[in-house]
């Protein structure tokens, strides 16, 4: 399942401000200011770790402390799904190297 | 009693202009002249020139047998153009093993930054089939002009650049004969897309 989520991350250019290991720091990220999201921080997260409150921020983006993230409403509630667990199996590769 | 009579004329043609002003989804061209952003309207020459992310030059003429999806862009985009570009990738996702029929143009309205290599590593990151093209602002702009898109450098400190564009979102399909036949609007949904896209190749 991660394995499969983080392809489609790749694939609908997440990597391309997230960074291809979800560490914030694609190629765009420099760019921008706040920068976006370290999704192996916890405290990163501004809406919250929870499933939904991924995929809320993933479906309407962010809007909030200046943060410019869009909101991608045509990614499927399936492959949205796979890209989530993706996203919080990055949290649990950080609990772990702590 | 006709003081009255020429109010409601006045109040009726302005609602009418308004009306169709609006109604159809107008821009404002590079000559700040009001055109309506719909197929009527939009003529371009069936072939452009400019040069790809590989440095070589491009005659979109030579893509003739091919869907083409023309969009105007920039790589430091922070929404519409990664929105875009993901939509397409789901696109290209739900068009299977058509999807190497169908080119994706990527024209920078940034050449200053956009360097071929950064089109090429940005574009990367989609999974579609897409090329990036640049060339001098005056053979940019003649493009833009061509497709009556249209794009405005804006100061801001939300980029790291100092500025940003505000540049329209139209997503151009041309056939596999050359002609601009469709255009994809940002609300439109992938699965409408590729229907569109299916049903314009003639190969």
């Amino acid at each position: 399942m991660e394995n499969k989520g983080k392809e489609l991350y790749l694939s609908y250019g997440c990597a391309l401000c997230h960074g291809h290991n979800g560490e914030g720091n694609g190629i765009n990220s420099q760019k921008f200011n706040p920068q976006p999201t370290n999704f192996h921080d916890p405290k990163a997260y501004l809406h919250g770790t929870d499933k939904d409150s991924i995929r809320r921020s993933i479906q309407y983006g962010i809007k909030e402390n200046n943060s410019i993230m869009p909101a991608f409403e045509d990614i499927p509630p399936a492959e949205l799904d796979k890209i989530i667990s993706y996203l919080q199996s990055l949290q649990k590769e950080n609990r772990k190297q702590q | 009693m006709k003081n009255n009579l020429l109010c409601s004329m006045i109040i009726c043609s302005a609602v009418f202009f308004l009306t169709y002003v609006y109604a159809g989804d107008m821009s404002m061209s590079n000559g700040n002249k009001p055109v309506a952003m719909d197929l009527g309207v939009i003529n371009p020459q069936r072939d452009f020139i400019l040069y790809d992310q590989d440095g070589k030059i491009f005659h979109l003429k030579d893509h003739r047998g091919q869907i083409v999806l023309l969009f105007f862009g920039y790589t430091s985009c922070p929404d519409v153009c990664p929105l875009a570009l993901s939509k397409l990738a789901r696109v290209y996702t739900l068009l299977g093993p058509m999807r190497q029929k169908v080119l994706t143009l990527f024209v920078t309205i940034d050449p200053k930054h956009d360097t071929p290599q950064k089109l090429k590593e940005y574009l990367r990151y989609f999974n579609i089939n897409a090329i990036g093209l640049t060339g001098t602002k005056q053979e940019i702009d003649a493009v833009v002009d061509s497709y009556k898109a249209t794009y405005e450098k804006v100061e801001t400190h939300l980029s790291a650049l100092g500025y940003e564009f505000d540049h329209t979102d139209y997503l151009y399909l041309i056939d596999t004969q050359g002609k601009t036949s469709y255009l994809f609007h940002p609300d439109d949904k992938p699965e409408d897309m590729a229907q569109i896209i299916r049903g314009s190749y003639h190969g």
